[in-house]
This record gives C-alpha cells, structure tokens and sequence, in this order.
C-alpha cells in the first residue's frame, strides 16, 4: 500500500526538482533592463505619486474629505430625485380617483376637505348638520 | 546584503572628471524630501534595475514586474520622510524591503483572486511533470530537466505568499534567515519556521504528479 511510487522519490529529490523550478523562474539580464528602462514607467509613477498625495490630502482635510462625500452622493440623490418625480408624475396622469386621492387646484382630497370645513364653520354650518344647507 | 544590490552602488569619480562627484543616495533622498523631482528621477533611474529584478523573481511577465516597481517606487516616495540613511547600502536595504513587502502583497492578491489554481497546468504540461517526475523516481538526473518558466511559475503559485516569499528569497537570492527576517520585518523564528513549512509545501505539490 505504502510502497508507491510516491515513496520512491525521496525528499531530496524533490528538492532538488524544487531548486529547478526556481532556476527556471530566473530573467535574463536583457528582459530585467527591458523592464527596468520602460519609457513610460517613471511618468506612470509621477502620475500615482499625485494622486495619491491628492488622496492623502483630501483625507487629512476634513473639509475637503466632506465635498468629496458630497461630491459621491449627488448621483445618488439625483436618481432618488428623479425617481420621485416620475412617480409622482405617474400617479397624477394614471392613478384612478377610487385609488388615489384626487388633486384639485394642488391640494389633496384630506386638504380639500378640511377646507371645506373650515369654510362651512365660517358661514356657521355644522360639519354634522346634513339638513338645510343649499335649501333656503 | 542583496545580491542584486552591489550593482546599484552610485558611480565611483572618474580620475579624469575630477570636479563631478555623483550625489549619494542619502543626499538625493535629501533633496527629494524637498520636493527636488530630478533627484527622485535620479533614484528610480539608479535603483530601478534592482527593483525590477527582484520584481522577476516572483512574477514572470514584463507587466506585472513594472506593476511592482510602480508599487515600489511610489510607496518609497510617499515614505521619504522616515527612510533613516547613514550606511552605504541603507538605501538599496530600505527599497528592497518596500519591493518585496509590494511582491507580498501582489503574491496575496493574486490568491485572493484565485487566479492560481492547479487546473491553471494544461494537460500538456501535466503531462510532462508527471513524465518528468518518473524520471526523477527512476533515478535519472534531475537537473538534466528543463522546465519551462511558465511551468515553473504555475507550480510556485500553489505555495502560500509567504512560503513563495522565503523559498524565493533563500534559494534564488540565497539570503540567511537573519536577512530574509530584516527584508521581510518577520522574526527569525518565523522565517525559519515558514522556510521548513514552504520547502514541505512544495513537495506536496510536486508529489501530486507522481
């Protein structure tokens, strides 16, 4: 059972298949200074360097730190903006009476009502007293 | 210490230039401190070598090597502040402990990401390790192997960071323990612990192609 060929091969053996493989790994001097004399490389540095003393800047100013905040989350109050807005737009031209309060002159039907009433109160109607008015 | 390191000492004078003395990198460190952008370029220019090479000794495409000394250079820069010069290597010292911190970290992200799983091998090369690793069984000589550095590659991605970052640093840059420990901020305990789990670690993997 144990004596596979896995038991064959002995740790010094692997390890030196190891030492192999990271011989393998090695670059050639001309592909380390190909990398190494990149053209564009230190200008790619130049331009991280800056942006992130500008982040480091902006973290370490408070002010700064709150209008980059703000500056995040006007997206998304934009979109809830027009979110509600279209919502609202869409109730007003689709919504049934039955279903959705009716908007007369802005107002919704619980305002109107309570004008009414305060109306009524005005020319001394009771709000209770269904029997005379508009008769005279 | 490193290797690689003896051929980024700044230029010694010439005899017939006299009068130019080429700044030490203590000095360029100084005037980069100030905000002096030829200095910095100056650095990156004399230890850019030394950065990428250490960059090939654990990613093998140009791209990921230059991704590393952007890396390296950048915290450098962002860190002048507390480089504490006063030795002829503290430099080179300092920026090869940010080059392989950043190796670390790309070696780790890269695990994270899952991007080095053993189904990476195409059958051809399981194949030919399986075919290899026989050989080795029979007793054939084992250096007369010729792996491929892509295959080496995918192999040595199996191993943890930190096992990569070891093995890496003792066999191809045949650092001490002490000095893998001074790189790497390790204690030596640690790496000499992590360098036996490593070199086991990757038995394994070569085992599972027996």
């Amino acid at each position: 059972m144990w004596n596979n060929n896995k038991n064959h091969i002995d740790d010094e053996k692997l390890d030196r298949l190891s030492d192999e493989l990271f011989r393998a790994l090695e670059a050639s001097e001309n592909e380390i200074n190909t990398a190494a004399e990149s053209p564009f490389l230190f200008r790619r540095i130049r331009a991280r360097i800056e942006s992130e003393q500008r982040r480091l800047a902006e973290e370490n100013n408070p002010w700064l730190a709150l209008m980059t905040q703000v500056k995040q989350a006007i997206p998304v109050f934009a979109l809830l903006a027009i979110v509600a807005l279209a919502s609202s737009l869409y109730v007003h031209f689709n919504g049934s009476p039955a279903e959705q309060p009716s908007m007369i002159a802005g107002l919704p039907m619980f305002l109107q009502d309570d004008q009414d009433d305060l109306d009524a109160s005005l020319v001394g109607w009771n709000s209770n007293d269904h029997s005379g008015q508009g008769k005279e | 210490m490193i290797r690689m390191a003896e051929k980024a000492e700044p230029e010694v004078v010439r005899l017939n230039q006299p009068q130019v003395r080429e700044k030490t990198d203590d000095e360029l460190v100084a005037a980069a401190r100030t905000g002096d952008e030829a200095a910095f370029a100056q650095l990156f220019k004399r230890h850019n070598g030394l950065v990428s090479r250490l960059g090939y000794r654990f990613f093998s495409r140009r791209e990921q090597v230059e991704e590393i000394s952007q890396e390296a250079f950048v915290k450098a820069y962002l860190a002048l502040d507390n480089y504490q010069g006063g030795h002829e290597k503290s430099f080179v010292s300092w920026l090869a402990r940010i080059t392989v911190h950043a190796c670390y970290d790309e070696l780790r992200r890269i695990k994270k990401r899952g991007e080095s799983r053993l189904g990476d091998l195409s059958q051809e090369e399981e194949d030919f390790l399986t075919e290899r690793l026989r050989d080795v069984s029979a007793g054939s000589n084992v250096e007369s192997a010729t792996i491929s550095r892509d295959l080496a590659g995918k192999l040595l991605a199996r191993l943890k960071p930190e096992d990569r970052v070891v093995l890496t640093l003792l066999k191809q840059e045949e650092l001490s323990i002490a000095e893998i420990a001074d790189l790497t901020g390790w204690t030596s305990a640690k790496v000499k612990m992590r360098s036996h789990r490593a070199q086991q670690g990757l038995r394994r993997v070569l085992r599972k192609f027996v």
